[in-house]
């Protein structure tokens, strides 16, 4: 047990009683005294801020990609304007059948966005796609359904690699360990949907401008 | 003031603080209530096109699957504190330390530290590329590093000899700087900053992204200071040596170039450094206070690196490379008359790069690599400039080959095994280097994963170990590799909202390392005579918040023994490690706050002194918001003004006479960068 000397972390030393004592210390006690009263005082200073920190404040930094891209289905609603939506009540957001979104969609049942909810439609069939605001279209099925879906008044997500390119109109990507998505103008202009600047400048490509 | 900190120890032991802290950190966010599912709605878009996504695939290169502790910072985090130089940055992060012999900087990782080493025992890589030199196998961590702190996005590090399983020279650890791309900087930036000791530095950067998807960035930069204007040495205090003042020797100047392109699956980047450095400890037995010593350092890489997804599961990246290093050393001597004796070295290598990655077979993630290097030029000499004596001269050349192979197998959803094979060829050594990388990783929770490695890796002796045959050093022809063998446990945590906490246990033993011994009364050889052993453990806890808030604390504990002198604590070696660092976002957002705390312990001298521990506070204030298109900084660094001390040299006429060395006590920085 070498570390058992003056030199580490246990400090051994007789009192002024001769009595044998034992100090564990993070500092070599002797030779750091004058950095001391800086370290409590910052120490305690942040355990402090530490404690008054309300911990629902705390937001993740990092996520599944499944929670990031229903994250992102749930926030691109706000950038986007359909044709006639002054009259609508609620968002109708479908998925097809193997949008491999799992647990992670079920966020979305109780939100709504300016007031209006958010009705989750899972699988459904095609005739009722072409009914919704925004159809997360999975890899499986991408460019079918995209095709298909082309000219409705829908904005088809999805995140096969070639969805934009195969006329769906955003595409989801992982870049590294980022999300990034593409834009197909083209095909949202065809089917009269509005895509805010605000969001086109976050693209990372958009194809179809004119 | 004494009276105050006896009674603040008696409170609570300092220990007793950390631990609280570290507690609170994990306690109070499992005690709030939380909706069990992940919910990212809350975020912006903006916010959350930087979540860091963690592939569910299990079998991505996600960061708690991988088979080693990894400790990232990001530019964020460089800006948020001021870093300088890449040092600064690694002195910041986990079990890492360095010391500055006012000539280079050297890393010491998980209590190794060899002054001297030019840090061969670290493998270095900018954008994957090694950095590592071939003569002394050096890495430059100082203002003699390649890239300028503005352009490195981000800084990972990773310890143990299982770090890569490609690339030599990760024998207690690696580096690698990862630079940024044009989009980061997007126009054109300028930048300048004025510091203590008359330290100015100025930088113009461009960038450009076209339609077509190619990115380009061009960044030059310049920086001069020169030092504290006198600096006292004890040991040369009499009257003939300026009373044992260094007067106007500390100066240090470094010019830049940087550029990158990247036209679609190919990128093109390189990099050029010149370092002057004036040298004020008279080391190598030169005239003390003499302006005339001084190293200078320089260094240039080219990449090319071409990656193309082949299918939707195999990827190729094919990569070529050139580079140089230069160095040069001018040391007056005192003999009859003043001598000016010069060194030089110069290296020149290049060479290519294979690597295909495929998750084509299931639970299988296969990578697998051929990597050439031909050391065309290792070029060394030293004479005495009037008149002229040559002392040495030698000239080297030869290929290194290196094979790898690396299998993750998913064996259950929550079960990885990582394994790892790399076989060397190396034209410094004799036989043919095979070595393994093994880790187990588990995942019991999707918030918890334990990881059991095990690795073992060698380092060639360098040109300089294996040739040098002059001030009393004679080559010796037998030398081996230097064997390192790791073993280590991780527990990592992250409860999904920006808490990390992570704590490791490691064990490493090095065998066979080079030192020098002496063969007769007058002549020292290198020798593989050297052995330590290092046992450890570290814990870190890091939580960021949404705004920007950061804490981060981190705790290295362990005891490096040196086996081949009676198992005693090593030289050099600090035994604890502290690091606290603080980010608060001030006045709305509109400022950044960072405060690091770092503290290392009593150390070893070569010359059987110790050097006190010391504990640095650096502050740094910095604003991105304050003005349009400005982006304002104020640092202060060593806050407390010790001139804490770092360990010298060995007292000969080889290394340093001094035992210890006081650093520069407080310094302040100004920066301003203007983007257009």
């Amino acid at each position: 047990m070498r570390f058992l000397s003056s030199v580490g972390w246990l400090q051994v030393f007789f009192d002024r009683k001769g009595h044998k004592r034992v100090l564990v210390c993070l500092l070599s006690c002797s030779e750091a005294r004058q950095a001391l009263p800086t370290i409590c005082l910052s120490l305690s200073i942040l355990l402090t801020i530490i404690l008054l920190i309300s911990p629902a404040q705390a937001r993740a930094e990092s996520g599944s990609a499944e929670a990031v891209k229903v994250a992102f289905l749930f926030n691109v609603l706000r950038f986007i304007e359909w044709p006639g939506q002054n009259d609508q009540a609620a968002f109708n957001l479908c998925t097809s059948a193997k949008d491999a979104l799992g647990d992670k969609l079920l966020v979305l049942k109780n939100k709504s966005i300016d007031g209006k909810p958010i009705n989750l439609l899972r699988g459904v069939s095609m005739d009722v796609l072409k009914t919704c605001h925004l159809v997360f279209v999975g890899k499986d099925e991408a460019l079918t359904i995209a095709h298909e879906l082309r000219g409705f008044p829908v904005l088809t997500v999805g995140d096969h690699k070639d969805f934009v390119r195969e006329g769906g109109m955003i595409g989801l990507l992982l870049d590294g360990n980022r999300l990034k998505f593409e834009v197909n103008l083209q095909a949202a202009k065809e089917s009269r949907i509005r895509i805010f600047a605000t969001l086109l400048k976050l693209a990372k490509t958009i194809v179809g401008a004119s | 003031m004494r009276g105050f900190h006896l009674a603040c120890l008696k409170r609570f032991s300092l220990i007793h603080v950390v631990y609280m802290g570290l507690l609170s950190l994990i306690i109070a966010p499992v005690m709030a209530d939380r909706p069990s599912e992940e919910d990212l709605t809350g975020l912006s878009m903006e916010q959350l096109l930087n979540v860091e996504v963690i592939n569910a695939s299990r079998l991505g290169q996600k960061e708690n699957m991988a088979p080693t502790s990894i400790s990232v910072v990001t530019a964020k985090d460089i800006h948020t504190f001021g870093w300088r130089t890449l040092g600064d940055a690694l002195n910041g992060m986990r079990g890492l330390f360095y010391t500055n012999d006012r000539n280079y900087n050297y890393l010491g990782v998980r209590g190794f530290i060899h002054t001297g080493d030019y840090n061969s025992r670290v493998l270095l890589m900018i954008d994957g590329k090694r950095m590592n030199e071939n003569i002394y196998d050096g890495a430059y961590i100082g203002q003699e590093f390649v890239l300028d702190m503005d352009l490195v996005e981000r800084i990972e590090f990773i310890p143990g000899s299982g770090a890569s399983i490609y690339g030599a020279n990760a024998y207690t650890g690696m580096i690698n700087v990862v630079t940024k791309n044009a989009q980061a900087i997007d126009g054109a930036q300028l930048a300048g900053e004025i510091g203590t000791f008359n330290a100015y530095k100025g930088r113009a950067t461009v960038s450009k992204v076209w339609q077509n998807g190619t990115e380009g960035l061009l960044s030059a930069s310049h920086y001069d200071s020169s030092g504290p204007e006198n600096l006292y040495f004890r040991e040369f205090d009499t009257p003939s040596a300026n009373n044992g003042i260094a007067h106007n020797m500390d100066g240090e100047r470094a010019d830049r170039l940087f550029g990158k392109l990247k036209y679609g699956n190919l990128t093109l980047s390189g990099g050029y450094v010149d370092r002057y450095k004036r040298v004020p400890t008279a080391a190598f037995g030169t005239i003390f206070n003499d302006p005339g010593f001084y190293t200078d350092d320089a260094q240039f890489y080219t990449d090319l690196i071409y990656q193309n997804k082949l299918t939707d599961d195999s990827t190729l990246l094919l990569r070529g490379f050139y580079q140089g290093y230069d160095y040069r050393s001018d040391l007056p001597y005192a003999g009859g008359r003043r001598i000016v004796n010069r060194d030089l070295v110069s290296g020149r290598w290049g060479g290519g790069e294979a690597q295909f990655t495929t998750t084509a077979i299931d639970r299988h993630r296969l990578m697998m690599g051929l990597e050439y290097q031909y050391d065309q030029k290792q070029h060394q000499a030293n004479f005495d400039k009037d008149p002229y004596v040559l002392y040495f001269d030698s000239d080297g050349s030869g290929h290194r080959v290196e094979l790898y192979v690396q299998d993750e197998f998913a064996i259950r959803d929550d079960l990885l095994f990582n394994v790892g094979l790399r076989l060397d060829y190396h034209h410094m050594v004799n036989s043919m280097q095979l070595n393994p990388r093994l880790g187990l990783i588990w995942n019991p929770l999707d918030s918890t994963t334990v990881k059991i490695l095990y690795s073992t890796t060698f380092r060639a002796p360098n040109a300089y170990e294996s040739d040098l045959d002059a001030f009393g050093i004679v080559a010796n022809p037998n030398l081996k590799e230097e064997r390192i063998r790791t073993y280590e446990g991780i527990l990592e945590w992250r409860d999904g909202y920006g808490l990390k906490v992570l704590g490791n246990f490691f064990y490493n033993e090095m065998t066979q390392v080079l030192e020098t011994e002496p063969v007769n009364a007058e002549a020292m050889s290198f020798f593989n005579n050297g052995a330590y052993t290092t046992y450890g453990f570290e814990l870190e806890s890091e939580k960021r918040w949404d705004g920007g808030r950061l804490l981060k604390a981190s705790y290295t504990y362990n005891l490096m023994t040196d086996e081949a002198r009676g198992g005693h604590w090593a030289v050099a070696s600090p035994q604890n490690l502290f690091k606290l660092h603080y980010a608060e976002p001030l006045f709305g957002d509109k400022a950044m706050l960072g405060i690091e705390n770092i503290f290392v312990d009593q150390r070893k001298t070569l010359q059987g002194g110790m050097a006190e521990p010391y504990y640095l506070v650096n502050v740094n204030l910095s604003s991105d918001r304050l003005i349009p298109n400005l982006d304002l900084s104020f640092g202060v660094y060593n806050l407390l003004d010790n001139h804490y001390q770092m360990v010298g040299g060995d007292g000969s006429d080889n290394d340093l006479r001094q035992d210890i060395l006081r650093m520069n006590g407080r310094e302040f920085r100004f920066k301003a960068v203007l983007e257009f």
